[in-house]
């Protein structure tokens, strides 16, 4: 057996395989098929599809080489949902990021009342779907019988009051406002989990040395949570760019586009405009700005920060 | 084992197995031998209201009661919003309904264009569809001179206004459209919204923008437009949406009305802020609410006046559609499920169970409220087809962008030229491919 076993172990992958057949079978080949078939070929075949023009009816596709993507540099309404999904990302990145990383801290730092209740309530949006929460929304912000527009008045705020989802200039922030409230918690379980990881020593050091909350935020916190901040910065950037259903529920898009995102455009040019070509090179497109801004947040913003 | 003990033969065990056994034996294999099986036909329809669903099912039911033998129905629907996005995937599948809903006009064509949509000429012969259907359902059913849907349900645009405003403030309905921009001035001047707009999806502004073109520069300019022999951004349709530009400048619509849908816009309409509603009878279900007839406030209509030296004309069209899939192998089991569904039976119970209008002329539309049978026989009268609006007319990619730039005007982000640019720039490229 020993001979054997050092006839293969050669240091090359078929060394490996050959020494841990199970491992080999189930812990590489399996999920690799698994993302071949679910991930791969879908990419694959999109890829493909955006060198045709096809309404998704017609049997034969028409090959218009690189037609779509000379249109979608054409586009207005791709600037628009590329701008819009650049500030829901900035949105996203301010709202819930920020504001689940002080929740966090607060409950860690014991500074609220009942931090288990916070962290629930906190934490429950994020177990409902999008589309009920549009539809709560849709409710609450209702310009004729809406909760908050009621609330407002009633507190001699009603000069605040707007058209939440009619005036193009602030829909898309309404829209990015509502998909941060129901993503807060996940930041927040994030950086809870992760200051838990933080040695004690180091905040009672800090502490001791007479630094404030703000200065324990800055020197101690955020320096040490660094690799959460980058699973939830490349989370929020995933999470922005696939920005679909609050926008299927609440706006659709409306007024005149001004609220479409990438993602809702690809949407509404495959299966609402029939064009699955243009489509698909708007999901390239997507893929490739998701990949670029990914690599250069790991490579030259995050640099490090899995480093531990 | 001891029979005897159980009280049980040798004999009589082994007839009972052998009884057993053939039991099972014509079970698996002599149903045929007694019956053949019925016919399977899937029907995908669209849903956009819950009436919709119980008519549907109550459809099926019945017809499966009498027919299910023979010629079996399963339904499956699809709310409205989302129909469209389905109908590609299940038209296209390897294994398409027999019969499913489609809109007119643009979207039609683009299944007819693609094959999906079976020849209903033979079956219009058959049943006499052309002497019991409204006459405009079957012009706009022809598409290459061939009849490809049945219509199920019409509709008219009219102009709906608050009967007990209109005494109040000692209006008379208008018959110029020098007429109603009078009133609705009087109904601004009192506080209320002349117009009643909802149009946070953005296709309701679209009926209003299509009477007032057709009323003013006629219906050949109109169909110009939409069959792509006169550009959108003739001056003429530049014209229409700076019409409504200045209404909405003016404050002619509710406030917030780029962010009310028809549903909650029911709210200001019920309690008496709005004057005028220009919208389609599909409507009526809203209107009409829980009571079994139409009002819950008093309310009539009447068609969008003319302007100086026309001639108004009402919008009246099909808003439920069905065809039969070319692939079906059962058309003919289809085409008479078809003929059940526009029965005077069945089109008698849909104004019980759903809204109207029932593309059958011949349906009773005594249970109705006097206003809605006045519709109904203007419908019938009307004679063959007299226009869609923008959205049923023309594809979808082109009525999305017109849709998008009348929204803009409305917002005042957009000019009437750059919205018929854009309009016109989409229709382009669409003819072009």
């Amino acid at each position: 057996m020993a001979s054997s076993a050092s006839r293969f172990d050669d240091g090359t992958f078929v060394g490996f395989a050959r020494r841990h057949v199970f491992v080999t079978m189930f812990g590489v080949a399996v999920p690799l098929l698994v993302f071949a078939c679910f991930i791969g070929y879908p990419i694959v075949y999109t890829i493909y599809l955006s060198f045709f023009e096809w309404n998704g009816m017609a049997p034969q596709k028409k090959f218009v080489g690189l037609a779509n993507y000379a249109y979608l540099l054409h586009d207005k309404y791709f600037y628009i949902a590329l701008v819009n999904n650049a500030k829901w990302l900035i949105v996203s990145l301010v709202f819930p990021v920020s504001l689940g990383f002080l929740i966090a801290y607060v409950m860690k730092a014991r500074l609220v009342f009942a931090p288990s209740l916070l962290r629930t309530i906190v934490f429950f949006p994020v177990t409902m779907s999008l589309i009920a929460v549009g539809l709560m929304f849709l409710l609450i912000l209702n310009p004729v019988f809406g909760a908050f527009d009621t609330l407002l008045r009633s507190v001699g705020l009603g000069f605040l009051v707007h058209e939440w989802f009619g005036d193009y200039r602030i829909a898309l922030y309404t829209l990015a406002v509502i998909s941060g409230w129901a993503f807060t918690g996940m930041p927040m379980i994030f950086y809870f989990a992760g200051l838990g990881d933080v040695p004690k020593e180091t905040f009672d050091a800090a502490r001791i040395e007479g630094a404030g909350h703000w200065r324990m935020i800055r020197s101690v916190a955020l320096p040490q949570l660094r690799p959460v901040t980058a699973i939830i910065v490349m989370l929020t950037l995933f999470e922005s760019l696939r920005a679909f259903d609050l926008i299927a529920v609440l706006t659709k898009g409306a007024p005149f586009g001004m609220t479409n995102v990438l993602g809702y455009l690809v949407y509404m040019e495959s299966f609402w405009n029939s064009r699955f070509g243009y489509g698909a090179a708007l999901s390239v497109v997507i893929l490739v700005i998701a990949g670029s801004l990914a690599a250069v947040l790991l490579g030259k913003v995050l640099k490090g920060a899995f480093d531990v | 084992m001891n029979f005897k003990q159980n009280g049980l033969s040798r004999r009589t065990f082994v007839k009972a197995s052998a009884a057993l056994g053939a039991t099972a034996v014509a079970a698996a294999s002599g149903v045929k031998m007694a019956r053949a099986a019925p016919a399977e036909l899937r029907y995908f329809y669209r849903a956009p209201w819950p009436s919709s669903e119980v008519y549907a099912n109550w459809l099926i039911d019945e017809w499966n009661k009498k027919n299910g033998d023979r010629v079996h129905v399963t339904g499956a629907s699809v709310d409205g919003e989302t129909y469209k996005t389905k109908q590609t995937i299940e038209l296209s599948s390897s294994n398409p309904p027999d019969l499913f809903y489609s809109w007119e006009g643009g979207r039609g064509k683009e299944i007819v264009d693609n094959g999906f949509s079976a020849d209903l000429t033979p079956y219009y012969e058959k049943y006499g569809w052309d002497k019991k259907l409204n006459p405009a359902g079957v012009t706009l059913s022809v598409y290459n001179g061939k009849k490809h849907f049945v219509p199920t349900e019409m509709c008219a645009s009219v102009v709906w206004y608050r009967k007990d405003i209109y005494e109040k403030l000692g209006l008379k309905v208008p018959t110029t459209w020098d007429e109603l921009m009078a009133n609705a001035q009087k109904g601004k001047e009192a506080g209320l919204a002349a117009f009643m707009l909802a149009n946070q999806k953005k296709w309701p502004s679209q009926f209003m923008w299509s009477a007032i073109l057709v009323n003013k520069h006629g219906l050949d300019v109109y169909d110009g437009l939409i069959n792509g022999t006169i550009p959108w951004t003739d001056p003429r349709a530049v014209d229409v949406t700076a019409i409504m530009q200045k209404l909405a400048q003016d404050g002619m619509f509710e406030p917030s009305f780029n962010s009310i849908d028809l549903g909650p816009a029911m709210v200001p309409w019920t309690q008496g802020h709005g004057l005028h509603w220009y919208q389609g009878s599909f409507n009526l279900g809203r209107f009409r609410g829980d009571q079994p007839q139409c009002c819950v406030v008093p309310m009539d209509f009447f068609p969008m006046p003319a302007f100086p030296g026309k001639k108004p004309v009402m919008s009246v069209f099909a808003e439920d559609t069905i065809m039969i899939h070319a692939n079906s192998p059962n058309k003919d089991a289809a085409a008479e499920f078809l003929d059940w569904m526009v029965s005077d039976a069945a089109m008698s119970k849909k104004l019980e169970i759903d809204k109207p209008f029932p593309s059958n002329v011949n349906s009773d539309l005594s249970r109705l409220s006097e206003m809605e049978q006045r519709l109904g026989k203007a419908m019938a009268e009307s004679g063959s087809f007299t226009f869609m609006h923008v959205d049923h007319a023309t594809p979808p990619a082109i009525s999305d962008k017109f849709l998008d730039g009348v929204q803009g005007v409305l917002a005042g982000a957009m000019s009437p030229e750059d919205a018929m640019k854009l309009t016109e720039d989409e229709a382009a490229r669409v003819k072009k491919s």
